[in-house]
């Protein structure tokens, strides 16, 4: 396993910035997670220093080896640097809890970062596929080639009456999670999106927020996935979350189109400019500031305003404006308000600005 | 766009019925007529319980004694012999120790996974089995509920015959020597 050494490419965009694949104007990325536990061990939560540091090592070695074209590099997290786990975790590679837990763990990350196994997360193994843009079926069938690789070397935790055994009885079953992050400024601003909120749950389908459980959602950025992992096949899972998706990036796009006509128009445009002016102008931007106005930059420019600007900027915007990543820029530990300064001039830089 | 009930209201609520994976049908109502149907709790409460509500549920257990969903009285006491959580542990944290805790823990398992997932058994892919896209996975649902149906009626003999063909499913390769 590797140390804490920089890698080349850390600051590439990863998979779920690549702004790419179906209806990216609006999902920007599908996520398909899939929980398992090695039999003859107890799970992560109830496993002694030792036993857990075994079994990171031995999964480490094992997901080293897989015998796939996309090799995948383990990161021992324990002897990493804080910031450097909290920028897998501003990536979405490991969780906010993968990132501060103090137990033996790691990461098996391939180059594109289309694939993130954490290990000795809540669960032995957390297999995380990364699309962009709205690729639920082809997230999967990825996800099950992992899937079945894996389980060709290890013996998973398994009942027939129940399924993959999980930590919490709220995976149990398929072990799966699919979720795709949705980017909704129209239903936001319409006032729609307790709605579709409403209606996701209603199909027993969860919304969270841009990191996921418990997080808010910042940005307009939301995420819907399953929350029913047994009695549903993976297949109808993937039903689920798909006619859900579909229907709220139609509702979304019914409701955008909606905002730029009229007397809506005006009032659009001008908070649009706004969100625009601030980000060329501001010398302090928080991360709150940041991402709101970055959110509604990015809807005008899909809706044909602001030439200069191209999706890429904007998403990389979106991602070095992170805590982590600013710091990792900048070579040094900041605080918050240094922070904002320095994310200020970096979203003026990256939006091309003259201002400086 | 008016309440498809009353014909009066503006319709504020969407009620999408899901049926297999496709969109059933649809319904535009007002808060007072989606209320009256039982659409929605007055305040927009989730009606079903999402994971993060999941230890709080777990809490209200221990604390309340809960609503069908406390521990059952032979499990009070109860420790899981395979990693040691007991039962108590488990309704404090939300999560088990190890596999073996879903046979200790099995019977206040069973009305918690029914609210959680409105299900109790699974329904999917089993090790050994390839990737199954549509359908394919009913067959072995079916002989998992015979083999449980077997053992509850106690004909151990079907349900050793039940038990092979499941194997014989999940396991289509065993006999080689293994790769573990």
């Amino acid at each position: 396993m590797s140390g804490s050494e920089d890698r080349p490419g850390d600051l590439e965009l990863g998979e779920w910035l690549r702004g790419t694949g179906p209806a990216q104007d609006i999902a920007i990325c599908t996520r398909v997670r899939l929980a398992r536990n090695v039999q003859g061990y107890s799970f992560s939560s109830c496993l002694g220093e030792l036993e857990a540091q075994e079994l990171t090592t031995f999964l480490g070695n094992e997901l080293s080896n897989l015998p796939t074209d996309d090799a995948l590099a383990v990161t021992d997290l324990l002897n990493l640097r804080d910031l450097d786990r909290e920028m897998l975790m501003e990536r979405h590679l490991i969780s906010r809890d993968h990132a501060t837990n103090k137990h033996p763990r790691g990461v098996a990350v391939n180059a594109g970062e289309s694939i993130a196994v954490m290990i000795n997360e809540e669960d032995h193994i957390r297999a995380q596929i990364f699309l962009s843009g709205f690729q639920v079926q082809e997230g999967f069938e990825v996800a099950a080639r992992l899937d079945n690789t894996l389980m060709e070397k290890l013996p998973m935790a398994f009942s027939e009456e129940f399924g993959f055994l999980t930590t919490c009885p709220t995976n149990t079953g398929t072990g799966l999670r699919v979720s795709v992050m949705l980017h909704l400024p129209g239903l936001v601003w319409a006032e729609e999106i307790e709605k579709a909120t409403n209606t996701a749950q209603k199909i027993h389908l969860a919304v969270r927020g841009l990191y996921g459980e418990g997080s808010r959602a910042l940005g307009d950025f939301y995420q819907v996935s399953n929350q029913v992992t047994l009695g549903r096949s993976e297949s109808q899972i993937l039903q689920d979350v798909s006619a859900a998706v579909t229907r709220i990036v139609e509702w979304e796009r019914e409701v955008r189109e909606a905002l730029m006509k009229g007397r809506a128009r005006l009032r659009t445009l001008d908070k649009l400019h706004r969100a625009m002016g601030t980000l060329e102008r501001a010398h302090i931007l928080t991360s709150e500031e940041s991402l709101t106005c970055l959110s509604a930059v990015r809807f005008g420019v899909q809706q044909g305003l602001f030439d200069s600007l191209n999706m890429q900027q904007l998403n990389r915007a979106l991602l070095l404006s992170q805590p982590a990543h600013l710091q990792r820029l900048s070579n040094e530990t900041l605080g918050p308000e240094d922070r904002d300064e320095r994310r200020a001039k970096l979203v003026r830089e990256l939006l091309g600005s003259r201002l400086n | 766009m008016q309440c498809s009930v009353c014909h009066k209201l503006q319709a504020t609520i969407h009620v999408l019925d899901l049926i297999d994976g496709e969109f059933a049908e649809e319904q535009n109502l007002c808060p007072n007529c989606a209320e009256g149907a039982g659409m929605v709790h007055p305040k927009a409460t989730p009606l079903k319980i999402s994971p993060e509500m999941l230890e709080d549920l777990l809490g209200t257990m221990q604390s309340s004694g809960g609503e069908g969903v406390s521990p059952h009285p032979s499990e009070l006491e109860e420790s899981c012999p395979a990693c040691g959580l007991t039962s108590s542990q488990f309704r404090s944290r939300g999560r088990l120790g190890c596999p073996r805790c879903y046979d200790t823990f099995r019977r206040s398992l069973l009305p918690l996974l029914e609210r959680v997932h409105d299900a109790t058994s699974h329904k999917g892919r089993c090790p050994g089995t390839t990737t199954q896209l549509s359908g394919g996975d009913d067959k072995l649902t079916e002989l998992r509920h015979s083999l449980r149906d077997a053992i509850t009626a106690e004909n151990y003999e079907l349900a050793a015959q039940l038990r092979d063909k499941i194997r014989s499913v999940t396991h289509p390769t065993e006999g080689r020597e293994s790769q573990n």
